[in-house]
């Protein structure tokens, strides 16, 4: 059976604050396909995390959204994930930090049998569902895990709690956003290999909104790069960057030597109707400030940047 | 933990001891002589023999911190003094009113928990919407009725053009209904504009979010998720709340003649009647630190971490 | 946004309104408020008396216009003593730590745990009328509130990092505190001010209808509540228009204080909700 993808056409997102406006998503256009594992990689700020929860309408009250949102055939713009209750069910979300995403005064029981509630099982058997799926997620003694509060679990038990808790109802889609955030790297390796046993749980398509580029590397079928709003570049693009600012990122690793990428230009509007990353770009020309650069490349592997290709 | 219940310890000690002190220090403030005023009672006038004899009876010719010494001995043996106006011990009289009084108060209590809670809850869930609207100024409006004002208006309206409600009186619960709903009135706006913004917090939490993206709905989200951990700071109110209630019992008690302490503080005032007015403020002060001790440990208790503490899994 | 500034606007126009009226009462009044007419005694509102007259035949209207003016002065008056002395030991008990807080905040905490509206009825009661015992009962029974907001307050804004920064750089005490850490919390410190104030108007008002604050013949509104105990029933207007002035300062200022919330408290605005 071929699964949902998710179109997204010209998304963008803004929020209203005291200030005024501020477009944390700029018109992204981008198809996340079903039965891939996909990362949508960037820098603090850039707006990944913002993107993944529009996604789900779990944006905060004072956020607008613009744009098309389509499930397979079915456009989500009328009805949302969150109005069509398949929150959980058809799609689930892995939270980021698992310390603060489990509710400090209700048993990991309750948090399960809530999740697991769409299902209409019997009392029993839910608990007998919640017992398989902590084991199925490396707890050894889930009978004790499910009595426990969630203060009484380490870090990594927490996340494993939650990708248990995202995956219940065995969804089609996951997004897990930022799993590893303010992770040791010991954790990290725990998360990753639980986000890789996902699939085994029989979940095909996930969306994985990171900053790390390990488990990007290692986890994902394709990397989506996100920059001031917009996704500059989709496909390979560790391995082989066609954007200036993936180039600039890569640089900018420890392992590539820690190459700065170059500050904003003085005198330059950060937010132009041109090329988003053109203020900062090397070799930015007139024309990057002006128009929008085209999608360039095929499904596989697309940049949008003028020089490239 | 223990260091924590020490503290509470301590501290609870201090204040008990603070209140002591006021109570005494509430007795030497009195304008007149506390012995001439114990004398005098129904016109006469006593001759400066007789007061100096009853200074020495009463124990008032040695200094402040040894009457106080003395005078807390006795307090914590039970004797808070005789009453000037009945000749009574204190004691007794304010054993015989305090039932009036804590029948009203946790009448009052009750209902502004009830209220409190469910007008929080659903001004929350609506937020912004026309029902949290007329939430809002329903608060406004209960916190800006000055007590005495709203009790008189309800007895022209319930009682004098209704008819349907006493007066005034000591009874059954009837006699309740109104003094409750003054008392209530601004302890429950408080309580649930607490709860509101208390819930509004929870909203933005990401243990929230992370509840609607698991599939539940309102009143899982509401009631379940987030509640237990917003009503905290609303119980820790609720201590705060009693002292508000015992204050404006005073008011409520004396326009609905009700003959609980609070008329009793007001009657000792009106007397010059000290030793009963320090043994009401000796009493209110004790209930309140004691229930505040109570809403102390039950909130402490209504957090997992200190209740179940950190097992071994 | 919106929302604030209109309900700052209707809480100014009444605020404005209400101290107007009370500032030109001299002016404005027709009657002298003290002037007894025994032969109008008990009149309903009519065209000569406004809003009828008391049980004395004093001119309602010109009692009401007076009505309001000691008890904003004294609640304005005590509002103001009790901050400045619950500031003054708040930012000492937060701000050098040691034993000056363990002191500071023990004799806080005492006063705190003591009900404060039965000992500002014993202190008023036992004091005897007066407009000084009045203030007494009112201060001492509210700076404890102040001073502890302050000090946690104090406490938070110690911690931040430019304060660590100004002192690096070698400011001195009095700098940091008066500079840095009082501007800081002068957000608050207005939004309580105002709340305050409300609840002092609400004290001194039960105090005089107890007869333990302002004392009759003074034109005060809850004096005139208090008067017409014993009339009220058969002449309502004598407790109505009174108390409705006293509800309308109250909600004004209330409703100024939220505004005042919203408007300086960020975070309140970017409350998230999903």
């Amino acid at each position: 059976m071929v699964g949902k993808s998710l179109f997204i056409e010209e998304l963008s997102v803004d929020f209203m604050i005291s200030t005024g406006k501020v477009r944390a998503v700029d018109g992204v256009s981008v198809v996340f396909e079903s039965g891939k594992i996909t990362g949508l990689i960037g820098e603090s700020g850039c707006g990944k995390s913002v993107l993944g929860m529009a996604i789900l309408d779990l944006l905060p009250a004072y956020a607008t959204l613009n744009g098309k949102i389509d499930w397979g055939e079915q456009s989500l713009n009328e009805y949302s994930i969150r109005k069509r209750k398949l929150l959980g069910r058809e799609i689930g979300l892995i939270p980021q930090s698992p310390s603060e995403s489990l509710n400090p005064s209700r048993k990991v029981k309750a948090h399960l049998n809530e999740a697991l509630r769409p299902l209409g099982l019997k009392r029993q058997e839910r608990y007998k569902k919640a017992e398989k799926l902590l084991r199925d997620f490396g707890f050894n003694e889930p009978k004790r895990i499910l009595k426990a509060y969630p203060h009484e679990l380490s870090g990594g038990m927490q996340q494993r709690v939650l990708c248990a808790i995202g995956t219940a109802c065995s969804p089609e889609w996951i997004i897990a956003d930022e799993p590893t955030k303010g992770l040791d790297s010991e954790l990290c390796k725990q998360v990753q290999q639980t986000l890789q046993s996902l699939r085994i749980q029989g979940i095909k398509s996930m969306l994985v909104i990171t900053h790390d580029l390990q488990l990007a590397e290692d986890l994902c079928d394709t990397i989506a790069v996100m920059y001031g709003g917009q996704i500059v570049e989709m496909g390979d693009v560790l391995h082989h960057p066609l954007h200036p600012y993936t180039k600039a990122f890569l640089d900018a690793l420890p392992k590539n030597g820690l190459h700065p990428i170059s500050q904003i230009n003085k005198g330059v509007e950060q937010y132009s109707k041109g090329c988003c990353f053109a203020a900062r770009c090397l070799k930015s020309r007139p024309r990057c400030f002006q128009e929008k650069p085209p999608y360039k490349g095929d499904k596989m592997h697309w940049v949008r940047c003028f020089d490239a290709g | 933990m223990k260091h924590y219940l020490l503290q509470k310890l301590f501290s609870l000690f201090l204040v008990l001891f603070g209140i002591s002190l006021a109570a005494f220090v509430l007795g030497i403030l009195t304008p007149g002589n506390p012995a001439e005023l114990a004398l005098s009672k129904g016109g006469y006038s006593p001759t400066p023999e007789q007061i100096k004899e009853i200074e020495i009876e009463m124990g008032l010719d040695v200094p402040y911190p040894v009457q106080y010494v003395k005078w807390l001995n006795r307090v914590l043996h039970g004797d808070l003094g005789t009453s000037y106006a009945s000749s009574r011990p204190v004691r007794q009289e304010l054993i015989e009113r305090i039932p009036i009084t804590l029948k009203l108060g946790s009448c009052a209590m009750v209902v502004t928990c009830i209220n409190g809670i469910l007008i929080g809850c659903i001004a929350a869930a609506f937020r912004g919407k026309g029902i949290d609207k007329i939430v809002q100024l329903g608060i406004n409006i209960s916190l800006s009725l000055p007590a005495f004002w709203f009790a008189l208006l309800l007895i022209l309206f319930f009682s004098e053009s209704l008819g349907w409600l006493p007066t005034s009186g000591n009874g059954g619960i009837r006699f309740l209904i109104m003094p409750t709903t003054v008392l209530a009135l601004p302890a429950s706006a408080t309580a649930a504009r607490l709860m509101r913004s208390s819930l509004l917090a929870e909203f933005g939490k990401p243990y929230y979010l992370a509840a609607i993206a698991r599939g539940t709905n309102r009143f899982e989200q509401i009631i379940k998720n987030a509640l237990p951990n917003a009503i905290v700071p609303v119980i820790a109110l609720m201590g705060n709340t009693l002292g508000g209630l015992l204050g404006g019992s005073v008011i409520v008690e004396t326009i609905f003649a009700l003959p609980g302490i609070g008329s009793y503080a007001i009657e000792a005032i009106y007397g010059r009647d000290y030793p009963a007015l320090q043994g009401y403020v000796l009493v209110t002060g004790c209930v309140y630190v004691l229930v505040s001790l109570l809403v102390d440990g039950i909130s402490l208790l209504l957090d997992p971490k200190v209740r179940v503490g950190r097992r071994r899994l | 946004m919106k929302k604030s500034d209109f309900q700052m606007k209707i809480a100014i126009t009444l605020l404005s309104f209400i101290i107007l009226s009370g500032l030109l009462a001299p002016w404005l009044a027709p009657y002298d408020p003290n002037e007894i007419h025994m032969a109008v005694r008990l009149q309903g509102p009519s065209k000569e008396y406004l809003f009828g007259t008391d049980a004395l035949g004093r001119d309602m209207l010109s009692r009401i216009l007076y009505g309001g003016r000691a008890s904003i002065l004294l609640a304005l008056i005590a509002t103001t003593l009790s901050m400045t002395l619950g500031m003054i030991i708040g930012v000492c008990a937060g701000y050098f730590t040691g034993v000056c807080d363990i002191v500071l905040t023990v004799v806080t905490q005492i006063f705190q745990g003591i009900p404060g509206t039965c000992l500002m009825i014993a202190i008023a009661g036992i004091l005897g009328p007066g407009m000084n015992h009045l203030l007494l009962a009112l201060v001492v029974t509210s700076w404890a509130g102040f001073s502890r907001i302050v000090r946690t307050e104090t406490l938070r804004i110690r911690e931040q990092p430019y304060m660590e920064g100004l002192r690096a750089l070698g400011a001195g005490t009095s700098t940091l505190l008066l500079k840095h850490l009082i501007p800081n919390m002068l957000p608050n410190v207005v939004v309580l001010f105002t709340t305050r104030v409300g609840r002092s108007v609400l004290s001194i008002a039960s105090l005089s209808y107890l007869g333990l604050g302002l004392q009759p013949p003074h034109p005060d509104w809850s004096v005139m509540i208090s008067d017409a105990r014993l009339h009220y029933r058969s002449a309502p207007h004598l407790i109505i228009v009174p108390g409705l002035c006293m509800f309308t300062l109250l909600f004004a200022i209330n409703l100024l204080g939220d505004a005042l919330r919203d408007r300086m408290d960020v975070r309140e605005e970017e409350v998230k909700e999903w």
